[in-house]
This record gives structure tokens, sequence and C-alpha cells, in this order.
């Protein structure tokens, strides 16, 4: 069964939405990652300064402050906690799960999702009274499906394939 | 007047160990404004979801793991905080004002700080 323009449009949004979260995901895995190594870095270099201060009877600041902040939040382990307490990155999208909606018709652009906008947006509420849509419907009244016509969740997993 | 070799000693380990916390300083810097930048993409990839969610009634998770737990833990303004908080590095070392003790020998060679 062929996918409606509702259910493109979602896949269409839906997969945009879920890369840039999974690029978010990347990138956050990577810099904590980074993180963590630039705090061991400070507290290694924080260990030569403290022997250098006893070893000369000086008294230089073994960190900086930034890197104080992070060393007295315990930062390295709570960033290396992070990390171990979630798998990498993103979850798989089921899009076969989405009932056809709206009569099948896509709803209107938003540029949240990156799509041009013509005019000023207006959010059209997703569900509307069947004599509404007649009303306002641009095709034949005849080939405006009922809402619930279709509600049954459309199975076109297979059709995206 | 010359400086001993004590001094001097002390002057090139010193140096060393500045240099090296002054890396760490700008690495970590630099780390903390991506990560935050990084967080705020994923609260705005929530936010997209969110929305999608909203206008289809399906249920996609706003965020992955890892955000969400940074976003619970509020670290985002914790290392903007942290960042503001701090001046842009390291501060001079003062080599000049070591008295030159033990002699002026050398103290002994050391891995770590030579």
């Amino acid at each position: 069964m062929a996918l409606t323009a509702y259910q493109q449009q979602f896949k269409r949004r839906m997969k945009r939405a879920i890369s840039l979260r999974a690029k978010a995901d990347q990138k956050a895995r990577r810099y904590t990652q980074l993180l963590a190594d630039a705090i061991g870095a400070a507290e290694d270099a924080a260990m030569q300064m403290n022997e250098l201060n006893q070893l000369y009877n000086v008294d230089v600041s073994t960190y900086t402050l930034l890197t104080q902040a992070l060393h007295a939040n315990s930062g390295q382990e709570v960033l290396v906690d992070h990390l171990s307490q979630s798998t990498p990155g993103e979850e798989l999208v089921i899009f076969n799960q989405v009932p056809d909606g709206n009569g099948g018709q896509p709803l209107p652009a938003n540029p949240l999702f990156g799509e041009l906008v013509a005019g000023t947006p207006v959010l059209v509420p997703v569900l509307v009274p069947a004599a509404a849509l007649k009303a306002v419907a641009v095709v034949p009244s005849a080939e405006v499906p009922a809402l619930g016509a279709e509600a049954s969740p459309a199975r076109w997993d297979a059709a995206q394939d | 007047m010359a400086l001993t070799g004590y001094q001097l000693q002390y002057k090139r380990r010193m140096k060393k160990a500045l240099a090296l916390r002054a890396k760490a300083d700008r690495q970590a810097r630099f780390l903390v404004a991506r990560l935050a930048t990084v967080l705020a993409l994923g609260e705005t990839a929530a936010d997209h979801i969110g929305r999608i969610n909203t206008l289809y009634g399906t249920s996609m998770s706003l965020r992955t793991d890892l955000v969400d737990g940074y976003r619970l833990a509020g670290t985002a303004a914790a290392l903007n905080q942290v960042a503001a908080a701090s001046l842009g590095g390291a501060p001079a070392a003062v080599f000049v004002n070591l008295a030159a003790n033990a002699g002026g020998a050398m103290l002994p060679p050391d891995a770590d700080l030579d």
C-alpha cells in the first residue's frame, strides 16, 4: 500500500529530527570523553605543580580557575559516569507505527522542520470535522475521505523499501 | 647575578609544569564550550521531536540517554557557569623570588618533572 502524503511527510520530518538528535548525541559523547581526558591532564599537571611547590618551597597554584572548578566538582568522574550510563547512539525509528491521519493530507509546512513556508505559517488542527474539511477542501468532495476511514495503522513498512 | 643550578632547575621544571597546566586549561575551556553548545543542539532536536509527536500522535523519545542525563543533571548551565567564572587561562609564573637554598646545588633528577 502506498504511503499517503501525510505519512511521507511524517517520515521526512521525523527522519530529519532523529538525525539531529543522533548528531547531538554523537558530539556530546565525543566532547564528554575529550573533556574527561582534559581534566585528567589538568590533574596530572597539578600533581607536578604540587611536587614542585614542595621541592622548592614555592607556592604556585596547582590548577587554573577553570580546571580547579572542574576538578572540585569531580568533573571527570561525573562525565565518565554519564558516558557509561548510556549506550551510544540512536534508537531505531519504527516508521510503520504511524497511523494515517488528516485524511492522508500533509500538515502545513513548518520552518521548524526546515521547510519553506510561503506566507504566514498557520497550524491547522489535525482533527478537523469532516464537514469543515469539505468546506475548505480544494479537491472535489467525493475524493475527500471521511476522517477515520483510514484510522487503522497503515502497514507501509514494506512499501518504503 | 647568574642563577645557580638549583634555580635554573626550578625554572626549567616549573616552565614545563606550567605549560602542562596551561594546555589542560585551554583544552578544558574549549571542550566545555563545545559540550554546552552540543547540549543546546540536543535540546533543539528534542523540541523538534516533541513537535512531531504532538502533530502526528507518535511517541518517539525526545533525547538519547546521554543527552537526557545531562539535562537532568543541569550540566549545560553548570558548564557555562564554570566557564564564565574563570578567567582566560594561566596566570604568569613568577620566577624571580626563588631563594638559592640547598647551596645552589640541583635536586636529584625526577622522571616526571624533568
